[in-house]
This record gives C-alpha cells, structure tokens and sequence, in this order.
C-alpha cells in the first residue's frame, strides 16, 4: 500500500489560475496556493508574518503576493519579503518571509506537503499515464466516513488516502477534522461531449456520496 | 450567585467593560448580552439609568461617555477619563456598535496602527505612494501607566467626513486599558483642538467581540447621520482584516510575528498585555 | 440625474452602485440612516417604498425599489452593447431571471446572517448559515461546470450580466455572518473576475483584485 509520505492534493492544475490564491487546508493547516505569471506554483501557510492576515485574501500581481494588510510584498518561490511601504527606502531583513511548503503538479493536481523537506519524489504513483481529472468534492464530514461511504460504491483503498474502483482513481484531502475534499482522475482521456458526460456523472455519484456522509455525521 | 461567571482571567474580571450605548438600548426591554463568555441582560429604564444582571444579580454600573459599563470582579480603579468628551461644543455620538469575530486586542492593535491606511482605507485615510510612516514617539505614562504614541503623522487624502483636500495628519494615540484605545487627530474646523475617537471592545469571548466607537469631534455643519456614517465607513473596511487574522488571539511572543518600525505602538502594547498579565484575548509568550 | 436612496455598507445598495459605476451612469446618493436611525422604515420613506427597504432609484420621476429589478431597469434603460441585460433573447432572460431569484435567496440568507452577526438582529442564524451554504453549493457546482465549457459568467460566455452583478455582493461578505468561501474555489475565482470589470469600484468590506498602479 502506497503511503502519501504527506503529500496531498489541493486544487486542479488548471484552477490555480493566474492572478489568483486559492485558500486550501489540509490537516487543519491553511495554504495559500497561487501561480506567478511564469507558471511556478507556491504553496505557503496562509498567515503573512507581520500580523497574521490570511495571505489568500492578498493580491496575486504576477510576480509577488502583496497581503492585503500593510502592502508587504513576497517574492514567488522564495518567499522573501521584498518591500515593506511603511519604509519604501529599506531592504527588508531577511528574516522577514513566508513559511513555503512542498509543491508540485502532478497527474494533473497541485500536490503540497506540510512537512520541512519534502521530497517530490515521494507523491504517490498512481500509475495513470492518460487520464482526465475530475470536479473535486468537498465534504463536511471526517475523511474516515467519506472513506466509508466510497467503499460502499464500489471503491476500494489503494493506499494512504486513495481509493480505486470503477475505472477512477479517488485522492481524498483531509482538510480538518470534520472538512474532506475528494479529489478523482479517470482513466483515458476523456474530450469533448464525452468528457463533460463523464464530468457529470462523476459529480452526481460523489454528490450522493457526500450527501450521504453529511447525514451521518450530523 | 446562582449563574456562573465562565472566565478565569482575574485581569479581565476586576476590570470595567463596555456593554452598551445607551441611547441605543430600547427603554424598559431588557436585552441579552455577553460578556468575557458570560450572560447578562441590560436594561435601560425610564430615567435612563442602566441595570445589568447577572441572572438574577445585579451588577455595578458606570455610565460613561454615553455608555454603560459593567464589571464581573472587583476593580481597583475607575474607568479612565476623556477630558475633551465634556467641551460644550462637541459632537458626542456612538458611531456604531458592531459584532465582529476577532479578539479585542487584535481590534485595539488595529486602531493604532498606520501602517495600514493606504490598503485598506484607500483614498479616504491614506494612498499609494504616500505608505511611508515617519519615526514616531511611543511611551508608557508615569501617572496612569497608559500607552500614548505621538508624531504620528500620515498623509490622507480624505481625514475626516468634512476634509476639502489631501494633506498630512498627526495623530496621537492612546491606551487607556486593554481593550480600549482613543485616537486624537487634528481636525479640520480648529487646529488648537483634536477631534476624539475611540473603539471600546466589549469582549463576548476571546475570540469574539462588540466595538463600540466613540465620536466626539469638533464639526458645525454635519448631521449626525453623516458623521456617523463616515465612521462606519472606515470601519467597515477594516473588519474583513480583522477577521482574517490567525491566530485570532493576539500573541505576546515577540518572535511569532514580525515587526518593522512603523509597529512601535503594536509592540509596545503587546509588551504592556504581558507586563500586565493580560490572558484574556491573548496567547501569552 | 438618478436619485439612489442608499446606505454605504448595504449590499443591495453597492448592487445599483456597481452597476452604475460600471456603466458610466451618473447618480446622486441619498444617504439613509439605517443604522442606528432605522430611517427606511420612518413615515416619510415608506411613502417611497412601503416595504420600508433600499435601495430605492428615482429616475426623473420614475421610482422603483427592489435591488434585482433595479439592475433590470438600469441595464435595459443604459446600456447601449446590451449585453448586460440582453432583449431578444429569451432563454437568456429567463436564466438571467432564474439567477435573480438566487440573489434575492442569498440576501435572505447570507445577508440575514451578516447582519445578525454585525448588527444583533435577531433571527434564526443557523437557518440562514445553513441555507447560504446550501446556495453556495449549487453556485459553486454551476460555476464550475460553466468553466468547463469555457463561460466566465453566471449566464453567458463572452460578457458578464446583471445576474453576476445580483449574486456577487452578499456572496463576497459571506465572512462577515460566519460563512467561508473555502469550501468553494470556483465562487472564489468567478469573485474575483468580477472584480476585474472594467468599472468596478468597491465598497467597504470588500477589497480590489488588483493593487493600483501608482
């Protein structure tokens, strides 16, 4: 059984979209997630260290993400504070940075890891080389009852927080917990007219899925 | 006393808290209200004296700049003074008594900072590019042991509800206890004399609070409406911030967040929570 | 010139406003006392609108309340793409209608919630929670899919209508009644596109996408 090493998926690829900060959580730990327009993708703690502001209610220019605060800017990858207006004519201290975690796109999905040193090579091989990822589902129940219900529908676990069954792979994101989001990739390469059908199916199987594990958790 | 009072903080008990404008409680109803995780009801009367019970308890009461007050503890002190709400010609009012989901140091720590005016009150207390914040004096009061900053000076393009044009403003600050601070900012009708306001957080629990703002300015012309409006106004725009702040307790830790010079007074409140064993609203160092 | 009777943090006042503001219409606020004052439900305004509410236009004499049919008029009456409020096309009016509707549940819910968590009034707060969520839900799931068939808007491809102008207030002062957008990435994304309207202005509470060019 594949163990996810902490890796976890948060958004679609393409959802983390330019000029933009997707709020994500995973284990009761916010991230900010956003792309600079060169295509790097960060994923920080979603708390600028000045005065604690979410930095997903920030402003994603394209290079920085400037907190909504004070206007202190962070430089994409490093996360280095890079201007501070209260003192346009200072170099900002070093010390001064956002707390980044472990990215990387993988199988179509933003992958973060929470903990120091995370090791890319460590996300989870699914074994997929064509697939089409799907509309990803939030849940507010544990991961463990989501985990129930799937495996009533014919999923069966495939490792750490991955199930499989029915041509789908299923990633489930524990974002706290009472909060899930399942996270779903199909085999093949789904277009067009086929694709969206796909889409929909998928959608109403796992709405009734999360409809059913809401009300036992309630 | 058969209701139970639900904080421990003895520096938060033995203190006097805000509850209520008066003139905003409807006479002869009482209503519920929470204070440090405990429920009371205030009831304005006829003659416009204020009662507040803790179940069937009747707690001590202060009326004060137009507010009513009360304590779960015994305090060692009076309420603080704010000379300038008793001149004749000002205009005392509540702006607004607002429920919002933040701790109140975090509130307090908010009213006094300057760092924040071109951001988030954009093109009313501050605008880019005019973000630099001068050095400015912080100190601790010898007779009251009050936090008071000084020469603390940003360009506004729109200071008050009655200002024509964008220029430099001073303020100076004021906290006169944990959860309250007051601002004096030079005004617009008379350069001798300081318009006042000030945010009194009433702390429904640690992580909840009802800011009550005090305006006594100096105005001829507005109607009280209009004054009041401007202020909620500002406000407004500054509880989206408020309530995003994690943690939402206030760390006295001066490591967990970092500080540029334009936080003086931040740090120097921060440092006064702990000198004073503040737990209530804080995560203490 | 356009009388708006209005109050500065109502979003069904900013939903006029923005409209306005984006469509270079000129107007004159008259500003009510809601809080504390209550003015909206004083003599002299129910004779204006008798349901006591705002925003309230009058336009040169032609006066109509109800934020939604307020949007209807101002587009129909001021907006020369016609895009905004599209005649003539009526599948496109009724879903446009249909969102409308969604606005006003959202202003009986989240708005409800914002104002019992800011204001104290006194209603079910867990109803109104409740039934934001269960519209963000049905928002989220509509948003997402229209993405997937390259639409931006609550109702069309290429251009936003009124219908996004009536959802997005009380949708982005969700917080402020206890309501995150979290759990919601395509409302998330479709906010802040209509941020970035050429005209949008803001109002208290709500932040630009962008930061000003200086």
């Amino acid at each position: 059984m594949e163990n996810n090493r902490g890796w976890f998926p948060v958004a679609r690829v393409e959802e983390v979209v330019p000029r933009h900060v997707v709020q994500a959580q995973i284990l009761g730990q916010e991230v900010a997630v956003w792309r600079d327009d060169a295509g790097q993708v960060n994923a920080w703690e979603n708390r600028c260290p000045h005065r604690g502001v979410r930095l997903s209610i920030g402003i994603n220019d394209g290079k920085e993400l400037r907190c909504q605060y004070h206007g202190w800017r962070y430089a994409s990858g490093s996360g280095q504070c890079t201007y501070i207006p209260a003192h346009p004519g200072q170099k900002p201290a070093n010390v001064i940075k956002t707390k980044p975690y472990g990215v990387t796109e993988r199988y179509g999905f933003v992958w973060v890891n929470l903990g120091e040193d995370a090791d890319v090579a460590e996300v989870p091989a699914l074994g997929l080389n064509a697939f089409t990822t799907l509309r990803s589902i939030y849940v507010a129940a544990p991961a463990a009852a989501v985990t129930g219900r799937l495996e009533g529908q014919g999923f069966a676990p495939a490792g750490d927080y991955t199930l499989e069954g029915n041509g789908t792979t299923l990633l489930i994101q524990p974002m706290d917990g009472g909060q899930t989001i399942v996270h779903g990739l199909a085999a093949g390469e789904a277009e067009g007219a086929e694709r969206l059908a796909l889409l929909r199916r998928h959608n109403e199987l796992l709405t009734e899925v999360r409809d059913a594990a809401e009300r036992e958790a309630a | 006393m058969t209701e139970a009072i639900h904080c421990t903080d003895r520096v938060a008990l033995d203190e006097w808290h805000v509850l209520a404008a008066v003139t905003e409680l409807p006479v002869g109803v009482p209503k519920a209200t929470r204070l440090l995780d405990t429920d009371l009801t205030i009831e304005r009367r006829l003659d416009d004296t204020v009662a507040v019970r803790l179940g069937e308890t009747a707690l001590p009461v202060r009326l004060k700049f137009g507010y009513a007050w009360t304590t779960l503890g015994s305090p060692d002190h009076e309420l603080f003074d704010i000379p300038e709400y008793a001149e004749p010609d000002r205009r005392n009012l509540n702006a607004a008594s607002v429920g919002l989901y933040c701790s109140a140091p975090r509130a307090v720590e908010n009213f006094l900072d300057l760092g924040h005016f071109a951001f988030v009150h954009t093109n009313y207390l501050g605008v880019e590019p005019h973000t630099e914040i001068k050095p400015y004096k912080v100190e601790i009061t010898a007779e009251r042991g009050e936090i008071v900053a000084t020469k603390c000076i940003a360009y506004q393009p729109q200071a008050s509800l009655i200002a024509t044009d964008g220029h430099d403003v001073e303020y100076v600050y004021r906290v006169p206890h944990p959860y309250c601070a007051i601002l004096y900012k030079s005004n617009d009708v008379d350069p001798a004399r300081q318009d006042v306001i000030a945010i009194f957080l009433q702390p429904s629990s640690e992580e909840r609070v009802v800011a009550h703002m005090l305006l006594s300015v100096l105005d001829e012309v507005s109607p009280d409406a209009a004054i009041r409006a401007y202020q909620q106004l500002i406000f407004s725009q500054d509880k989206p911030i408020l309530e995003n702040q994690v943690p939402k307790r206030l760390p006295l830790n001066m490591r967990s967040e970092l500080s540029a010079r334009a936080d003086a007074s931040s740090s120097t409140y921060r440092r006064w929570l702990a000198d004073h064993n503040v737990r209530y609203g804080t995560l203490p160092a | 010139m356009i009388k708006l009777y209005d109050f500065e943090i109502s979003g069904n006042c900013y939903k006029p406003r923005l409209l306005m503001g984006i469509l270079g219409v000129r107007f004159e606020r008259i500003a009510l006392d809601f809080y504390p004052g209550r003015e909206h439900k004083s003599p002299w305004f129910l004779k204006i609108n008798p349901l006591g509410q705002i925003p309230v236009i009058d336009d040169d004499g032609f006066v109509l309340r109800d934020a939604q049919a307020i949007l209807v008029y101002l587009a129909a009456q001021y907006d020369p793409s016609g895009l905004w409020y599209p005649r003539g096309d009526p599948e496109m009016q009724g879903r446009i209608a249909q969102w409308l509707g969604f606005a006003d549940a959202i202003t009986a819910t989240a708005s409800a919630a914002r104002l019992h968590d800011g204001l104290f009034y006194d209603l079910d707060i867990d109803k109104a929670r409740s039934g934001a969520h269960a519209l963000f839900r049905v928002l989220d799931e509509h948003l997402w899919f229209a993405e997937q068939e390259g639409q931006d808007w609550l109702c069309s491809t290429g251009h936003p209508t009124i219908a996004d102008i009536a959802c997005f207030p009380y949708v982005m002062l969700s917080e402020e009644g206890g309501i995150s957008r979290l759990p919601y990435p395509a409302i998330r994304r479709w906010t802040d596109r209509v941020k970035r309207i050429p005209g949008f202005t803001v109002m208290p509470g709500i932040f630009p996408a962008d930061a000003v060019s200086v």
